[in-house]
Formats: C-alpha cells, structure tokens, sequence
C-alpha cells in the first residue's frame, strides 16, 4: 500500500479551511448585520423621542445620532 | 422581516442536524472503513471530493430553478435564492476542485491535467464566479435580478456538461463513481467499491446535501436582514 497520508492530511486540512470559509462567512455577517441592528435601534429610539418630545433641543438628538454602541 | 416560529425551529433543528452528520460522516471516515489498497490514505478524500460535488450540483438547480421561476413571477425571493444557492455552491464546488487535485498529485502524479472532467468543472466554477461580477457591474436592481436570472439559467449548462463529458469523452483518465461509462481503459485511480466504501459515501453524500441546504437557508435568511438594514437606514435618512 503506497503512503499517501501526507495528501490526505493537507486535502482535509484545505477542505475545512474553505468549508470554514464558506460558513464562517455568512456566521460574520450575521453577527456584523445584528451590530448594525442595534445601531439601528438606537437611532431609532432617539429619533422617536426627539419626535414626540419638541422641546428638546436639537443638539441632543444629534448627539444621540452620533452615539456608538459601549465596548 | 418575521419569521414563524415553526420554520426558526425547522432550521435550528436542521443546523444541529448538520453538525451530528457531519462529526458521524468524518468518524465514518476515518474509523468505519479503512483505507483502499492501491491508493493508501489519500483515498479518503474521495469521500469529501464527491460529497461537495453534490453539494454544489443541489446548489446549482437550486439557482438554475430560481433563475426560472424569477423571470416567470419577477418575485424578489427567487433571486435572493439564487444568489445565496451560487455564493455557496462556489464555496462547495472550490472544496471540490482542490481537493480533487491534492488526490491526483500522488495518484495520477500531478497537481492538475487538462482532462475534459477537470477543464469542464473549472469552466462551471468560473463560470458561477462571473455571476456575482455580473450582479455587482450593474446598478438596477430590476436589471441586476433579470440578468442574473438569465445568466444562470444559461451557467447551469456548465453543470450539465461536467456530468455527461466523463461518460462521452473517451479520453479522460478521470474515474466515474457511479453510473455507466463509455470507457474504462484510460481511467487512473479507479477503485473497487466495498460495502463499507459505498455506505460510508452514501452517508457523505447525504451529509453534505443537509449541510448545502442548512447553509442556503441562512444565507437567504442573511439576504432578507440586509434588505431590512437597508430599508431602516433609508427611512433614517429621510427622517433626518
């Protein structure tokens, strides 16, 4: 029997890199899209309260259009 | 966009059943049969060299239908299904592609041949490949969707030519694992298919067909919340 074993380490190592790849792709946008989202809801909650709240002034709702999500 | 709660449960179930298939598909692997007699180890990789091929070919039809029944009902949903069936058949048919050729290099002593097998999967992955140029070169979603419908309804026949040529080229030394052939003298690294062999590439098979579909879902699902994002940062922006 030939030994082979050295081809077929480097074929499964090189096909879960790319099986990875693939899935890890769509895993890291999922996770990019649900970062957007809360932005999102940020934004939109400040923009309600600015809305049903006229007195405030508009540098706050600014501000709060700025805000970035906490580390 | 909401979801009922019945098909987020289908596809949790489907995504945890893809996990158990495939740790059971590499214990198969590499514990439930053993390696083949004229190849050595490196025969292994058959299994997942065959696996991301039906894979991909599930994804292809996949893309090929939505291209069909996008022109026929101009619905958003079919192109969202064909653009997630071509990215990830791409990423399926690439596992395919190289781990053919890191098989051939002990085997059939180099990397890559110009074989009518090879040089037809490489057409089919290129292209699938200038499928997503297409989609990004134009601007109109309209268009975009139309064009793209089009072009893979007419990319599919690269997929129906890397089937048939290994049974009507008589020159390809590439082995046909299941079905008849026109040939069998040039063939290199053909093997005799053991009980233990067929089960143990049935069950591959199976698995990567699951994980293709589990993948695709997410990825249309992944479509459908950067439309959502979009819409919101619209509506933000109008608001402002």
């Amino acid at each position: 029997m030939p030994d082979t074993l050295d081809y077929m380490i480097l074929g499964y190592v090189v096909a879960f890199v790319l099986l990875g790849i693939t899935i890890g792709s769509v895993v890291w946008r999922y996770r990019s899209y649900a970062k957007t989202e809360a932005l999102l809801d940020q934004l939109e909650a400040s923009e309600q309260s600015a809305t049903s709240n006229p007195s405030t002034p508009p540098n706050a709702s600014s501000a709060a259009t700025n805000a970035v999500p906490s580390r | 966009m909401q979801y009922s709660e019945s098909r987020t449960r289908t596809l949790q179930w489907l995504t945890y059943a893809s996990i158990g298939l495939f740790i059971i598909s590499f214990l198969m692997i590499f514990f439930y049969v053993g390696p083949e007699q004229t190849q050595g180890e490196v025969q292994r990789i058959f299994y997942t060299h065959l696996g991301a091929f039906f894979g991909s070919f599930l994804l292809f039809i996949a893309a090929f239908i939505a291209g069909i029944q996008y022109l026929r009902t101009r619905q958003e949903k079919w192109d969202d299904l064909g653009l997630s069936a071509i990215e990830i058949g791409l990423g399926f048919s690439l596992i395919n592609i190289v781990t053919g050729s890191i098989w051939a290099r002990p085997i059939w002593n180099t990397w890559w041949t110009w074989d009518p097998r090879l040089t037809t999967v490489s057409i089919m992955w290129l292209a699938y490949a200038a499928y997503m140029m297409l989609r990004s070169g134009i601007e109109d979603p309209n268009r975009r969707r139309r064009f793209a419908a089009v072009y893979s309804i007419l990319a599919f026949s690269s997929v129906f030519l890397t089937i048939i040529i290994i049974r009507i080229r008589p020159d390809t030394i590439h082995p046909v694992a299941a079905g008849p052939t026109s040939t069998s003298e040039g063939i290199e690294g053909d093997f005799a298919m053991s009980t233990r062999i067929t089960e143990t590439l049935l069950f591959t098979i199976f698995t990567y067909v699951v994980i293709s579909i589990t993948v695709l879902w997410h990825r249309i699902r992944l479509e459908n919340r950067a439309k959502q994002i979009q819409s919101r940062k619209m509506k933000l922006l109008l608001n402002a």
